[in-house]
């Protein structure tokens, strides 16, 4: 397993509370983590009830030491891992004493601790790593460990370890893997990364291995996280191995873990890959470490200028066959012609080789499918173009070679490989042509080559000025206010209509001239008592109807006050009175037809100071 | 013709034989003359586009501002002009020909897309800043409609606003709809209304121009370099806005607060007077 996957979170379990904590040699860490876990444990123990069954699978840890070694024979140079694992009572636990290690020199620890809870008992395993180094040749001896757990002393086995001199193989992870010189600046640190290209000028196309390398001398707290730089002049990022070993810098072991990704140049010239970034998550109290790579410039190269004509960008090592579904077909009878094209290197870009000319067979769009695979780190496929080819004449035929060019970075020059011919015989036939099967589209964007100004204009029917601005038309603003005259207009219209057909009183004083001009030119026309008896009433009805009274019962005493109320002028008031006086004496004295006349007269001439004089309709 | 003038000879055997000499030879100038008389505008055009095609921009250019001079104003004369002018590289009249064929048709998506091409030939760039929201709308309007065709639009509003008022106050029952169909010709006509004064004000306090001459200093004052200080240059087919005329000389400014003075032959209004 990866380290990069090493110590998943197992907490929150159900039932079993299971702290997998891992901690660095800080002594505040390792203290503060302790304490958290056991009194978070001690919470729950007393907030959960205990179970009466035991949980399957949990084995509680007995109080022991054990001592194991990862290697027992190495070189003066070398290192090796002692482990000390220690189980009890999760208060009692406590550290080896190393003193004794006097033929060689502690140059690392690591703490593991693992504390667990199961039917209320607490129990605790601490695994102490050492990286020692010998000091001496020889046989050499990692004496007893002792510890006391529950009360009890108990200790290890001696543990016999033989130092021969000079450099012997290193014993790592992953065989076949070279430890890589580890750089200069990791001494003193715990987590350290870089990353290279395996080439830094490759050609365009070319198959190039980024490798990301994380350097670690100490266990994570918690998932770590890799973000690759975004390849973005490059295509095809395949992730490669990544495999792990171990080296040595600054007196330190680091195991190294890599992530290999192939990538493929997509542009020529200088390209730089942005750094990668790792995120080691901290701790409670601790801020993430985030460690950088540098960022790697690489130059790619094009192709020499020497390409075949049927080159297409093609760029590795390739082979190409072709066959076809059978090798006797009929005329008009389509066949299937297989391409393969198999390799090393861009082999998801390759374009279909261009069939030669083949008068006797019509060629049909193809399908494309890609398989793909890494060997040892090279990225691997075969390209399969499928195509509907038909026969047009009977008889033997032969499908020319098909060839294809491709660049080979290795050698650095084209190569050409083609097809055998493929003998065919064909046999008349009686089908129709086939249609062709409607494939995709071939649509492509337009591309602007080049831009100009639109063309002129043709003469127009009518070669016009534009009239003159209608602002300064004195009609345009006519035409403004038109519209609101006749909307203002009917909105007084309507109001005085409204308030016609709501107020009487309104409506009698409104009418009331109307009416007496109409019935004194009645009057006008009449004789005698008639004539004055008309201009009474007309006298007196259009008072009534001025004062909204009812003529009926109206004496001139009334008249007067109610005259008087309505604020008309004294004058006017004894005017009224005088001509009624005379009308009355009218009526009943002798015939005067002149005098008639004159009362009619003078009547119409007091009603139109009388209209006057109430002016505004109340 | 001609008979008229035998007819006169032999109406005046008396009058001097020289004299009648003079008279027909006068005559049939004039009669010659009236015979060549001046093409209609449209025929000039017919010919300036003919010349055009063939690459001949400056007869082209000659037909076409003989149309202008001849008192014609219209969008597809300027914007010809405007392209003549634009082949021969001459971005600052290209400009002020597209501006005011713009001003006579202003949304002719053919007008637009030239000016927009010539406006990226010139060597000036010039920041407009960002205007408000109410602005914009504004000038939306003005992008779309003639003053003539605004100012109709704003009367038709009124119209409909009125004849909704008058609906309102017959029919109770429309009333609300009325009430809202009012309210939105209030709005567009509020919009209309300002822009039309935004534009007779801008037209009137700072009528627009383009830079003309292919690059021209620009003064602190109303005189030469040699008496004012040379704030900054302009070049040919930069848009400016006029804010005073002296003899001579005019007063521009620029988006971004710049102002100065430059020749008067160096700049030309958008809105020429005979078009105004």
């Amino acid at each position: 397993m990866s380290p990069l996957t090493r110590h998943p979170r197992k907490i929150g379990r159900p039932v079993i509370m299971l702290l997998h904590l891992n901690l660095f040699r800080t002594a505040f860490s390792k203290r503060f983590t302790y304490l958290i876990a056991v009194l978070g444990l001690s919470l729950l123990a007393t907030i959960l009830p205990v179970s009466p069954i035991t949980p399957v699978g949990v084995v509680r840890a007995q109080p022991g030491i054990t001592a194991t070694v990862d290697r027992t024979t190495l070189a003066l140079d070398e290192y090796l891992e002692l482990t000390v694992t220690i189980s009890g009572d999760v208060l009692d636990i406590s550290g080896p004493d190393v003193s004794g290690l006097t033929d060689f020199k502690v140059i690392g620890s690591s703490v593991s601790t693992q504390v667990s809870m199961a039917n209320g008992n607490l129990t605790a395993q601490g695994s102490y790593i050492y990286r020692l180094r010998p000091l001496r040749e020889g046989d050499l001896i990692i004496p007893p460990f002792s510890v006391e757990v529950d009360g009890q002393i108990i200790q290890t086995e001696p543990i016999e370890i033989v130092v021969t001199a000079g450099s012997s193989p290193a014993v790592e992870p992953d065989a076949g893997v070279p430890s890589t010189e580890a750089p200069a600046s990791l001494e003193g640190q715990n987590f350290f990364v870089d990353a290279e290209v395996d080439d830094l000028r490759p050609y365009l196309g070319q198959q190039i291995v980024y490798t990301f390398r994380l350097y670690q001398a100490a266990n994570f707290l918690g998932q770590p996280d890799y973000q690759p730089p975004p390849f973005i002049d490059f295509w095809g990022q395949t992730t490669l191995s990544q495999p792990n070993y171990r080296t040595q810098a600054a007196g330190r072991d680091y195991l190294v873990t890599e992530i290999r990704t192939a990538l493929f140049p997509a542009n020529v010239g200088l390209v730089t890959i942005a750094p990668a970034k790792f995120v080691i998550p901290g701790g409670l109290f601790e801020p993430d470490i985030i460690l950088d790579t540098e960022p790697i410039t690489v130059d790619v190269r094009s192709w020499p200028d020497d390409a075949p004509p049927d080159f297409n960008g093609a760029v590795g090592q390739f082979q190409i066959s072709a066959r076809l579904t059978q090798t006797e077909g009929k005329v008009n009878e389509p066949l299937t012609l297989f391409i393969e094209i198999e390799g090393a290197g861009n082999i998801d870009v390759l374009s279909e080789p261009p069939l030669p000319a083949m008068p006797a067979w019509r060629a049909f769009d193809s399908k494309v499918s890609t398989t793909s695979e890494v060997r040892e780190d090279v990225v691997y496929g075969t390209r399969t173009f499928e195509r509907l080819i038909v026969p047009s004449q009977p008889g033997v035929q032969s499908l020319p070679p098909i060839s294809f060019s491709y660049f080979d970075p290795q050698i650095g020059a084209y190569t050409t490989v083609q097809t055998d011919p493929i003998p065919v015989t064909v046999l008349p036939g009686d089908a129709e042509p086939p249609v062709a099967p409607i494939t995709g589209s071939d649509q492509q964007p337009i591309s602007v080559v080049g831009g100009d100004i639109r063309h002129i204009k043709p003469v127009p029917a009518a070669l016009r000025s534009p009239g003159a601005v209608v602002l300064f038309n004195p009609l345009y603003w006519i035409c403004w206010i038109l519209p609101a005259l006749v909307a203002g207009g009917l909105w007084i219209f309507q109001k005085q209509r409204l308030r016609i057909l709501s107020d009487s009183a309104y409506a009698r004083s409104l009418r009331a001239r109307r009416v007496a001009q109409a019935n004194l030119a009645e009057a006008r026309r009449l004789t005698g008592r008639e004539s004055y008896a008309r201009t009474h009433r007309v006298l007196l009805g259009y008072l009534a109807d001025k004062l909204n009274r009812p003529t009926v019962g109206l004496t001139t005493e009334a008249l007067t006050n109610l005259l008087t109320e309505a604020q008309l002028t004294p004058a006017l008031i004894e005017r009224i009175r005088i001509t009624l006086d005379q009308i009355e004496i009218g009526r009943f004295a002798p015939i005067e037809e002149v005098a008639a006349q004159t009362l009619v007269t003078e009547t119409q001439t007091l009603i139109g100071e009388l209209e006057k004089a109430f002016g505004e309709p109340r | 013709m001609k008979g008229n003038y035998q007819l006169s000879i032999s109406n005046c055997q008396s009058l001097d034989k020289s004299f009648i000499l003079a008279l027909v030879i006068f005559l049939i100038i004039a009669s010659l003359a009236l015979a060549q008389s001046p093409s209609s505008p449209a025929e000039v055009m017919l010919v300036a586009n003919q010349r055009y095609e063939i690459g001949n921009y400056d007869e082209a250019i000659a037909g076409y501002e003989a149309i202008i001079a001849a008192g014609v104003r219209n969008s597809d004369v300027y914007y010809n002009l405007g392209n003549a002018y634009f082949k021969q590289g001459d971005m600052g009249r290209a400009i002020l020909n597209y501006r005011r064929a713009q001003q006579l048709d202003p949304p002719d998506a053919d007008i637009a897309a030239n000016l927009a091409l010539a406006r990226t030939q010139t060597v000036d760039k010039l920041e407009v800043p960002p205007e408000g929201v109410l602005i914009n709308i504004v000038e939306i309007a003005e992008e779309w409609l003639t003053l003539n065709q605004a100012a109709l639009l704003a009367l038709g509003l009124w119209f409909l606003m009125c004849v909704a008022f008058v609906v309102a106050i017959f029919q109770p029952r429309w009333r609300r709809l009325s009430a809202g169909t009012m309210a939105i010709l209030a709005i567009l006509l509020l919009i209309g209304l300002m822009s039309m004064a935004n534009r007779l004000y801008k037209e009137t306090q700072s009528p627009p121009a383009v830079i003309i001459a292919p690059q021209v200093d620009v003064t602190s004052g109303p005189g030469g370099g040699d008496q004012y200080l040379v704030e900054f240059e302009l070049h040919a087919g930069a848009e400016v806005r006029l804010l005073e005329s002296r003899i001579g000389w005019r007063r521009i400014t620029l988006p971004g607060n710049l102002e100065g003075w430059v020749p008067g032959e160096a700049v030309e209004p958008v809105i020429d007077q005979a078009q105004n």
